[in-house]
C-alpha cells in the first residue's frame, strides 16, 4: 500500500489541523472514528484500511469455532498487530442474558471492560430492542463493564441509557449495512441537542465519508462504521476517505457555521460595481 | 455422557470442563466457555462439573462491526 495514502493529511496554516483527542471512558483517543473489522477481502486488506483511517478504536466479536478453524487465532493476530483498542461488541444476542453472558466473555478472552452492547429486537433491520437493551445496560453497569450502547435515534431510549451510566451513546444514522446515511437527521440534532453532556457516536448506516461528515458538523462526537469501509471497490482508499471526513466534519463544527438565509447575498462587493448607471426618469 | 458443544450433540468421557476444552482440541486456544448460556471463567474450568446434555459455547476471536 502506498505511503501516502496513509499519511496524506490536509495543508493548513499552523494551529487550524491541530491534534483534537477526546477522552471516552477516562481514556485519550485521536480519531473520531471508530471501525469494524468484518467483511473485508482479507485481513490484510482490513489492516491496511485500519492504519488509512487513523482509527484507534477497532471492533470484533466472539463466534464458535472448531479446533481446526484455530480458534480465531489468525484474525486474533492481525488485529492485536494493528496496536488499537478494542471494542468487543454483542452483536447477535437477542436478550439481556445472552449480552451479559457474551460481555463477560469477552471481557475474559479480549481484557478490555469497553463493550458495544447489541441487543437485536428485528431481524429484518436489526433494529435494537430498547426493553432488552436498556435492561442488559442496568446489568452490565453494574458490573463495570464501560457501555458503548448501540440503539435506535429514540430520544427517551438515549437518555435512559445515559440515565443508566452509559458515557458513550451510539444511535443509528440507518440500519446496519444499509450504507443510506442519516434517515432522520432531525432526530439527531435533537438528540445533540437534549443530551449535550454524553458522547454521542453515530454507529450503523452510512455509506458516504459525506455522510460521516455531516454528523461531525452536527456536533456529534464519532461516527461508528465497517461496511461503508469493507465493502467498497478499494477499502484501503474509502477508509483513507472516512478519516479525512470526520477531520473535515469536526473542523467545521469548531469552526461554526454561518447561519442559512431564505434569500441572496452576493458575496462579492456592490460598490463600485462597473457598468451601473443610476436611471432618472 | 453426551452435551451439546457449539450446537452439536458428542459424547464425552469427562465431566470436568477443562478436560472436555482440552479433549476437544481447543487446550492451546485462545477461547471463552458458557454452560447453558451461563459464562464460566477459566479460572474455574478445573473444578466446573458438566452434566449430562448440558448445552457448551466455546468462542473465539472473530471479525466485528
Amino acid at each position: 500500500m502506498s505511503e501516502a495514502l496513509v499519511n496524506v493529511d490536509f495543508p493548513s496554516p499552523a494551529g487550524v489541523s491541530e491534534p483534537d483527542p477526546w477522552q471516552v471512558y477516562g481514556q485519550t483517543l485521536q480519531s473520531r472514528l471508530l471501525l469494524g473489522t468484518a467483511r473485508y477481502p482479507s485481513p490484510a486488506v482490513m489492516a491496511d484500511a485500519v492504519k488509512a483511517s487513523g482509527a484507534d478504536v477497532l471492533t470484533l466479536s466472539l463466534r464458535r469455532q472448531s479446533p481446526e478453524q484455530l480458534g480465531g487465532g489468525s484474525i486474533w493476530d492481525h488485529i492485536k498487530g494493528l496496536g488499537c483498542r478494542l471494542l468487543p461488541n454483542t452483536a447477535g444476542c437477542h436478550s439481556a442474558k445472552e449480552a451479559v453472558t457474551l460481555a463477560r466473555m469477552s471481557r475474559e478472552i479480549f481484557e478490555t471492560d469497553w463493550l458495544k452492547l447489541e441487543v437485536t429486537g428485528d431481524d429484518y433491520n436489526l433494529q435494537p430492542d430498547p426493553y432488552e437493551l436498556i435492561d442488559a445496560a442496568r446489568q452490565l453497569v453494574k458490573l463495570s463493564f464501560k457501555v458503548f450502547a448501540y440503539t435506535t435515534d429514540d430520544l427517551v431510549v438515549c437518555t435512559r441509557l445515559r440515565d443508566l451510566g452509559c458515557e458513550v451513546v451510539m444511535p443509528w444514522g440507518a440500519p446496519i449495512g444499509t450504507g443510506k446515511g442519516l434517515t432522520d437527521p432531525y432526530a439527531l440534532e435533537t438528540l445533540r441537542a437534549r443530551l449535550p453532556d454524553v458522547s454521542l457516536v453515530v454507529d450503523a448506516g452510512l455509506g458516504l465519508p459525506s455522510h460521516a461528515a455531516r454528523v461531525l458538523e452536527m456536533g456529534f462526537d464519532g461516527v461508528l462504521l465497517n461496511t461503508a469501509v469493507a465493502r467498497a471497490d478499494d477499502p484501503v482508499r474509502m477508509a483513507a476517505a472516512f478519516g479525512k471526513a470526520v477531520a473535515a466534519g469536526r473542523l467545521a463544527f469548531k469552526a461554526g457555521a454561518m447561519a442559512e438565509s431564505e434569500t441572496a447575498h452576493p458575496s462579492t462587493p456592490v460598490v463600485g460595481t462597473p457598468f451601473w448607471q443610476t436611471t432618472n426618469e | 455422557m453426551h452435551v451439546f458443544v457449539n450446537g452439536d450433540r458428542i459424547r464425552i468421557d469427562t465431566d470436568l470442563l477443562a478436560e472436555i476444552v482440552e479433549a476437544l482440541g481447543f487446550g492451546d486456544r485462545k477461547v471463552v466457555v458458557a454452560v447453558n448460556e451461563t459464562f464460566v471463567a477459566k479460572t474455574e474450568w478445573r473444578s466446573y462439573q458438566v452434566r449430562s446434555e448440558d448445552r457448551l459455547d466455546i468462542l473465539s476471536a472473530m471479525q466485528g462491526g
